[in-house]
């Protein structure tokens, strides 16, 4: 009987034994053929997904590509479902073999005599495998301690502040260093004529913003966000970037928006760009990207445009949006050095599309913003809130401008409302020749509107009472600027209206840019430079 | 306090199509009955074990708990939570205020060490379901030669301080990512570590038990606790004859024969090298805490955010072409790199600090080991060694005076 038992456990042993092999190597080929990658990587997908890129509407194909998709699916699954199965088989097989092979074991019973005489315990060498892991142990860590990847050491350094002289020389940001729209020091004396046009890679309302001799300007399409960098001088296109990191899902806005309306700011260092898709990004003016940050999708009815400000080492960005009871809207403060968020404050306010304006009032800061139903205030160290006013309704577009002492918001449809800073009195109001998209200018002594059907209105800065109007007949996007003795009125079908500011309407001249016109003119220096739909223009002084 | 996950978004529903969502992959949370019951099973088959390894000097009986073991922690329990893993959980435990351990964790990598304190290694023996599965396929043993037994065995210490650092700091659970036996118990795991655990099994045909002996860190700490065990295994239940019959029974190098007649070395000599080494001792710390300070960073790789980190700086700085994953989706988060720097400088710093504590641990462990080997002491019986030895039973059969207790034959 014990012979019997013996002879089957052999038998088992060798049975189990060749089993097991036999299984493992079945299991270490499905190992490799039924990795997932195989699936993804699979030559044939790859060459038919390239060739639905050439023929992307070939229906037949696309039907193809599935079904291959679906048998390698299926291949791959069957695989997986034999190796778990072949694993279970393999335990089975590896209990047989060992409960055979220890019933075939039989130990070698002990003879010490055979073992001869007893040696002494080899310290020595001991010592020295101990000693060899030690030395191992070394040398794996010498090995890990090799090329290391240094981080950055520290946070980055601060930054001495740009100098105000400095910063209100340029145009840095949407309608100017102060946001009001006026270069007092330019002068784009009469006639006019193109000194350079270059073409725009990208769509976009975005409004060129200037920094010695570099234009910025963005564009954007529902694939890319881009920031261009143009020469002053020759108008050649230094660099166009692509928005570092992944691309988010472009939100729905109107074609009037578009997905490129916010305008860029410049401290002089970096250019800081946001897109209505979330993605908030800095690059130096070498080009090279800085930071990029994704703030979520922008989400707006028409299409998300307010431009960022800026202050000291602040990127301060203004998202209104949905109902005031929503609570969706809100104000934050990212380190223009990092990106890193300092502050963010909720906002008691609906969806607006004004930019926000960092202004100075007996020796403060305040940020000033507008959206349905508050004029408010914020202090941009910190986000405190510093005064709001009521007074505002309906869809804000315009933003507001400090002109003297009077902060200027619009109520469009409504009303131009004269706000003291401080103590948020309303000083005047009126209801004549509100705009309901460009933004007020003043010259100090009078504040001039331009409404969308080309309504251009003379406010007395101290009243608010209307000093005279003119109609263009034409329709107008961009707000109205500044430059020098000029009051540049620039429709959307491209003519530049110039016009003497004062107490009396007069017109100087016109200029036709050529081309469909919806962001603001700026003025830097002696010369004038506009966005159209395709083309960015650099206007001077000089015969055409 | 007792934790629930829940689903933090609802799943999405396939009522058109009827698709049904794939189930976890993970091995399920278990319901508290059956963590306590765990526990529970834990407690009485580590009680049985030192019945059976001491008081019965029952082989057979821990053959038959170590299928169980296997069958239940293995197989059954997928291999998680186990007190090897545990120390992990401790670690972490201890320097993390935020991370909650659970009671069943503490009680898995407890128990069986204060077990130890009274009945040495019991809980390798038969209870520990890795340990167990090597002890089932050991069919061939050959002996190790001592002196490589000596130096194998000071890995489990290296890897020990490793695990502990790497928890403490965040970097992960290095023993639960390399164990080598969890995915035979799941029948599932990444090629790597399926191919090492086989190769484990095949080499425990013929060398007893290679992870316990060279790589487990949690026998590191049974075997220190065994140290002081009052109850512990004795090859002979009455005198040593010194008949040499169990020399060769232990295939795990764990019986430590009565010492040779007469001095080997001098006595002066021996003081010499005492002396040398005791002189080592400090340089060798001194070179862990070193070694373990430059090579801090490098263990700080382990972590995740510092991987990330790494190689979004290597990315910026142009020194590696294309991206990972895991920097992809770390852009896609719109979190400034600074912010992420300087979590990872953070760890780094932990890391190097840690290093160090992990260096002085490794130098101390191997200056102590050398003094050891240097130090000569006087065994008249032949012993088990109380911490290395695992309870197997093995040698009890070899020793005449056992089997005259048993009533059976002793050979001539």
């Amino acid at each position: 009987m014990s012979t019997f038992l013996d002879q089957l456990a052999r038998a088992g042993v060798l049975a189990a034994g060749l089993f097991v092999i036999l299984l493992a190597g079945l299991l270490a080929v499905t190992a490799v053929r039924g990795k997932v990658a195989t699936l993804v990587n699979s030559k044939q997908v790859v060459d038919l997904h390239k060739e639905l890129r050439t023929r992307p509407k070939d229906e037949e194909l696309k039907q193809g590509i599935r079904q291959l998709d679906l048998q390698l699916r299926q291949g791959t699954f069957d695989r997986l479902n034999l190796a778990h199965q072949a694993g279970r088989a393999l335990i089975g097989g590896l209990v047989v073999f060992l409960v055979c092979a220890h019933w075939t074991r039989r130990p070698a019973a002990p003879n010490p005599l055979a073992w001869g005489a007893r040696r002494p315990e080899q310290s020595r060498l001991a010592r020295y495998a101990v000693a060899g892991v030690f030395g191992l142990v070394a040398f794996a860590a010498v090995l890990a301690a090799l090329a290391p990847v240094r981080l950055p050491d520290r946070e980055p350094v601060a930054e001495p502040p740009v100098a105000d002289a400095e910063f209100r020389q340029q145009w840095p940001a949407f309608r100017g260093p102060t946001g009001a729209g006026n270069a007092a020091n330019a002068t784009v004396a009469l006639p006019w004529r193109i000194r350079w046009k270059t073409p725009i890679p990208l769509p976009g309302m975005s409004s060129p913003i200037i920094w010695s001799n570099s234009v910025f300007l963005t564009g954007a399409t529902d694939k890319e966000d881009r920031v261009f960098r143009f020469d002053t001088e020759t108008g050649a296109l230094a660099w166009s970037l692509t928005m570092a990191g992944p691309k988010p899902p472009a939100p729905k806005t109107t074609d009037d928006t578009g997905l490129a309306a916010p305008t860029p700011v410049t401290d002089g260092r970096r250019v800081y760009a946001i897109f209505p898709d979330g993605l908030a990004g800095a690059f130096d003016f070498s080009g090279k990207p800085v930071w990029t940050r994704n703030l979520g999708s922008l989400e707006n009815s028409y299409g998300y445009a307010a431009s960022p400000a800026l202050y000291r080492d602040r990127l301060l960005i203004q998202i209104d949006s949905g109902d005031p009871a929503e609570g969706q809207s809100r104000l934050l403060a990212l380190d223009t050095r990092t990106g890193r968020q300092l502050w963010e404050v909720k906002r008691p306010v609906a969806g607006s599309w004004t930019s926000p304006v960092v202004v100075e009032w007996n020796g403060q800061a305040q940020l000033l913003t507008c959206a349905t139903p508050f004029i408010i205030a914020y202090n941009p160290l910190n986000g405190t809130e510093l005064w709001r006013a009521p007074g505002l309704q309906d869809d804000c577009a315009p933003s507001p401008i400090l002109a003297g002492n009077v902060v200027v918001a619009v109520a469009p449809n409504n009303a131009v409302i004269g706000m003291q800073p401080d103590t948020t009195n309303e000083l005047w109001r009126t209801s004549e020749g509100v705009p309901d998209a460009s933004s007020p200018v003043s010259d100090g002594q009078y504040i001039y509107l331009l409404d969308p059907n080309g309504m251009l209105s003379c406010l007395r800065q101290d009243t608010g009472k209307v000093v005279w109007t003119h109609a263009f007949d034409d329709h107008f996007y961009a707000s109205p600027t500044l430059a020098g003795g000029t009051l540049i009125c620039l429709s959307r079908k491209g003519v530049a209206y110039q016009v003497a500011p004062g107490a009396s309407y007069r017109e100087i001249g016109r200029f036709e840019v050529g081309e469909k016109c919806n962001a603001s003119p700026v003025p830097h220096g002696k010369r004038l430079f506009v966005r159209g739909h395709q083309n960015l223009f650099c206007i001077e002084s000089g015969a055409q | 306090m007792i934790v629930v996950a829940a689903q933090r978004f609802p799943p999405p529903e396939f009522s058109e199509t009827g698709h049904q969502l794939p189930g976890f992959l993970a091995p399920a949370v278990r319901a508290l009955f059956f963590e306590r019951l765990d526990v529970a099973v834990l407690a009485v088959a580590l009680a049985l074990a030192a019945w059976l390894a001491l008081r019965q000097r029952s082989r057979r009986g821990l053959v038959w708990l170590g299928i169980f073991s296997v069958l239940y922690f293995g197989f059954w329990r997928k291999g998680c939570i186990c007190s090897i893993g545990s120390i992990q959980n401790i670690a972490l435990a201890l320097s993390d205020s935020a991370y909650a351990i659970p009671v069943t964790v503490i009680a898995f990598g407890l128990l069986p060490l204060i077990v130890a304190l009274f009945f040495g290694r019991v809980f390798c023996a038969a209870v520990c379901p890795h340990g167990a599965l090597q002890d089932l396929v050991l069919l061939k043993p050959v002996t190790v030669p001592p002196w490589l037994e000596h130096g194998l065995r000071m890995l489990a210490y290296v890897y020990l301080g490793l695990a502990v650092i790497f928890a403490a700091t965040g970097g992960g659970f290095i023993i639960c990512q390399y164990d080598p036996f969890v995915p035979i118990f799941r029948l599932s795991g990444n090629t790597a570590m399926v191919v090492t655990g086989v190769v484990f099994l095949v080499a425990g045909i013929f060398i007893g038990r290679p992870y316990c002996r060279f790589l487990c860190p949690y026998g590191v700490l049974l075997g220190l606790a065994a140290r002081v065990s009052k109850w512990r295994v004795r090859v002979t239940p009455t005198t040593c004859t010194q008949c040499r019959l169990c020399e060769q029974s232990c295939p795990f190098n764990a019986l430590n024969p009565a010492t040779l007649a007469g001095p080997v070395r001098t006595a002066a000599a021996t003081k010499r090298r005492l002396t040398w080494l005791l002189a080592l001792l400090p340089v060798l710390v001194a070179t862990g805490v070193w070694l373990g300070g430059v090579s801090g960073t490098a263990l700080a790789r382990n972590n995740r955010l510092v991987n990330v980190a790494e190689r979004i700086q290597l990315e910026n700085t142009g020194a590696v072409t294309g991206t990972t994953d895991a920097a992809t989706v770390f852009r896609a988060t719109g979190t400034p790199p600074e912010e992420l720097f300087t979590v990872a400088r953070q760890l780094q710093h932990r890391n190097i600090r840690a290093g160090r504590w992990a260096g002085l641990w490794v130098g101390l462990v191997i200056g102590l080991k050398l003094l050891a080997l240097t130090v000569r002491r006087q065994r008249p019986d032949y012993e088990a060694d109380q911490t290395r030895c695992v309870a197997c039973a093995r040698c009890y059969r070899y020793c005449p005076e056992e089997l005259k207790r048993l009533g059976l034959p002793v050979p001539e």
